[in-house]
């Protein structure tokens, strides 16, 4: 229960990099690579300030607020020198590399001490069922810690799975999704696309920027490494949640992505679980993510053949 | 709205075979005095874990040396103690999900190979014990305030390199060495630290050090060419995991160009490296798995201090000697009396 409990918390942590891939990939239609840049980013940002002594809430909007800066460069390289998004996200990226070095000041800062968004949790949850409090669920015995830290995990992923919804209905979110869908169209409707782009990538770089510094902080340490992989997994999270839900309405794909990437984390927590060769652990969630991608497309259609049938 | 509870199906779907496959931890209250393992090593089978972070030699052969260590103290894999490895692969997530997965089950003693695997499990696992290698600086890791002042849980063996040794040795072998080169990976953590070190042993012995970065495997030979360019007169080569897997390229530099080539690591010279000063990593395994024996023969953690491998290897080669034109000196085994000089290299 314990394993079921902490790779929740881990998706829901990874489920903001989902959305934040699912904002550039799946609204602007934008190969975004800057995602492993700006991960490690936030994840630098928040550490380094955490240790300098600064609020880990301010710590943690710092971040938010650098990923949208490492997105607003990638969004200006783009359509302003009219660099191949592609080429722009890996510029991008690769500057960060080094600018990720400067901001630690090494290339790994321990948080093991440090007061952190999680320390929070953990008092508060002292505060509230006591210390080493053990809540038992259907027979598992589970720290009062962990399901705390969960439940505020999941508070944070709402809300800010929330404001996202709410903002895509405004004007300007309706906007952003037109230009995404059919770019000519909304020009000639006197919208300015290329702020919007640059906008979006901003926005998507922000949550990726808050994913890897919510990581850190519940890891206890940054690493300049840690942004390795993790588009790929932000992007087959996004797209399990699709194939899962295979509707567009703009608030069910949202909760698609975060599901995905829960999803996502379960999968590789089982193959850990089941214990198989730690050689083969990539191959297996490689197969998994096939499983997940190809059962509701099989399941539809055998489901045909039958109504055929009939 | 119907498609939505297919994501939550799913999601319910895996998360109970998840809790099926954890059925055997149900009713396990989680123990925060750790003295049963004391009565689990009489009665049955002790349960350890072992994590590496990436796939690398010197990881591969600390695992050897825990094993090792395991083996000499009359204990049999499968009838007195069970080991399961994880492997991260170089994957920060995955790590995350194995700490996890380790949190999920009650482990007697946990083997932390590399620095993030250590930083981790100690983060999230501040109730289990765990030893520790291959990790070069527990201090600057966070690990402790000193090697005698630590965390109470954790504890384990420094695989920091000699670096006054390899300078001694490189000194010996060429007199009137005065600029050396080393490639590093600025970010690997160890390979700054390691970086420093040198150039600080280095400067002592009046020889001047100047290092090269390289990020990835492919601007290992890029960062070694510019070395070669700078004049340098011989390789200091230190050891991280990146040139741990791509050392091969900096002794092809040194070769073409003629360049003498010193290492920290027994891996350098099978592959053509001059001479090298090497940390045993299957002896730091070994040391650790000593450790982890008298963990769980009931010592606590925190009562034994870190401290660095014991074991160096100093290793001469003859045929690269003639080939870059060097000369070994005759009293060579007076002065280091451990060295090793090797005729010819059986690949």
């Amino acid at each position: 229960m314990t394993l079921l409990i902490g790779s929740v918390t881990i998706g829901l942590i990874l489920a903001l990099l989902a959305l934040g891939i699912f904002i550039s990939f799946r609204i602007f239609d934008f190969p975004d690579i800057t995602a492993e840049g700006s991960f490690t980013f936030g994840a630098s940002i928040t550490a380094s300030m955490i240790i300098a002594g600064f609020n880990p809430v301010i710590a943690t909007l710092a971040a938010f607020a650098g990923g949208l800066l490492a997105g607003t460069s990638t969004g200006i390289i783009h359509t302003k020198f009219k660099v191949n998004p592609l080429l722009s996200g890996i510029l991008v990226m690769t500057a960060l590399y080094s600018v990720n070095l400067h901001v630690m000041g090494k290339s790994n800062v321990p948080l093991l001490s440090e007061k952190t968004l999680f320390t929070w949790f953990e008092n508060f949850s002292i505060q509230v069922s006591g210390k080493d409090a053990v809540f038992n669920i259907i027979g598992w015995n589970v720290p009062a810690k962990d399901i705390w830290t969960l439940l505020f995990c999941l508070l944070i992923i709402v809300v800010f799975s929330l404001i996202l919804l709410w903002f895509f209905r405004t004007n300007l979110g309706t906007a952003m999704r037109a230009t995404g869908d059919n770019d000519q169209m909304i020009r000639a409707l006197g919208v300015n696309t290329k702020g919007m782009i640059i906008f979006g990538v901003a926005l998507s770089n922000g949550f990726i920027a808050l994913s890897g510094s919510m990581l850190a902080q519940f890891q206890g340490f940054a690493d300049v490494q840690m942004g390795i992989g993790m588009m790929v997994w932000g992007l087959a999270s996004v797209i399990i949640g699709e194939a899962l839900i295979s509707e567009n309405s703009l608030g069910q794909v949202i909760a698609g992505a975060v599901i995905g990437a829960v999803l996502f984390r379960l999968l590789v927590a089982i193959a850990l679980r089941w214990g198989m060769n730690p050689n083969d652990l990539k191959l297996i969630t490689a197969a998994f993510v096939f499983i997940a991608l190809v059962l509701p497309g099989f399941m539809k259609r055998t489901k045909k053949i039958k109504l055929n049938r009939q | 709205m119907k498609s939505l509870y297919r994501g939550i199906i799913a999601l319910i779907l895996v998360s109970a075979i998840l809790l099926l496959s954890d059925l055997q931890n149900r009713g396990r209250t989680f123990g925060r005095k750790g003295s049963d393992s004391l009565k689990r090593i009489v009665s049955g089978k002790v349960k350890l874990a072992l994590v590496h972070y990436v796939d690398s030699p010197n990881s591969e052969d600390c695992e050897k040396g825990i094993r090792n260590a395991l083996t000499e103290n009359n204990l049999q894999e499968d009838e007195d103690y069970t080991i399961k490895v994880y492997n991260a692969q170089g994957d920060v997530s995955t790590l995350n999900s194995i700490s996890q997965s380790i949190g999920s089950e009650k482990w007697d003693l946990v083997f932390a190979i590399s620095t993030p695997s250590v930083q981790l499990l100690t983060k999230k696992l501040p109730e289990q014990k765990i030893i520790f290698t291959n990790v070069a600086d527990p201090v600057i890791a966070g690990l402790g305030k000193s090697f005698d002042d630590h965390l109470p849980n954790v504890t384990g063996v420094s695989t920091m390199s000699d670096f006054d040794g390899l300078i001694k040795l490189s000194a010996i072998l060429m007199p009137g060495l005065k600029l050396a080169g080393t490639v590093y990976t600025p970010s690997e953590i160890n390979s700054v630290a390691y970086k420093d070190y040198l150039v600080r042993a280095a400067k002592k012995a009046g020889i001047e050090v100047i290092a090269a970065p390289a990020n990835s495997a492919t601007e290992v030979m890029d960062a070694a060419n510019s070395l070669v360019s700078r004049n340098i007169e011989a390789f200091c080569q230190i050891s991280d995991n990146l040139v741990g897997s791509s050392g091969s390229s900096i002794i092809k530099v040194s070769n073409d160009n003629k360049i003498p080539c010193f290492g920290f690591v027994a891996s350098q010279f099978n592959l053509g490296a001059m001479a090298v000063c090497a940390r045993d990593y299957i002896q730091a395994g070994y040391e650790a798995g000593q450790m982890g024996i008298e963990v769980l023969a009931g010592k606590s953690p925190g009562q034994i201090p870190f401290r660095y491998v014991t074991m160096t290897h100093y290793r001469v080669n003859r045929e690269a000697a003639l080939f870059f034109g060097l000369t070994i000196p005759e009293n060579l085994s007076q002065i280091i009396p451990d060295v090793e000089i090797i005729d010819k290299l059986n690949k």
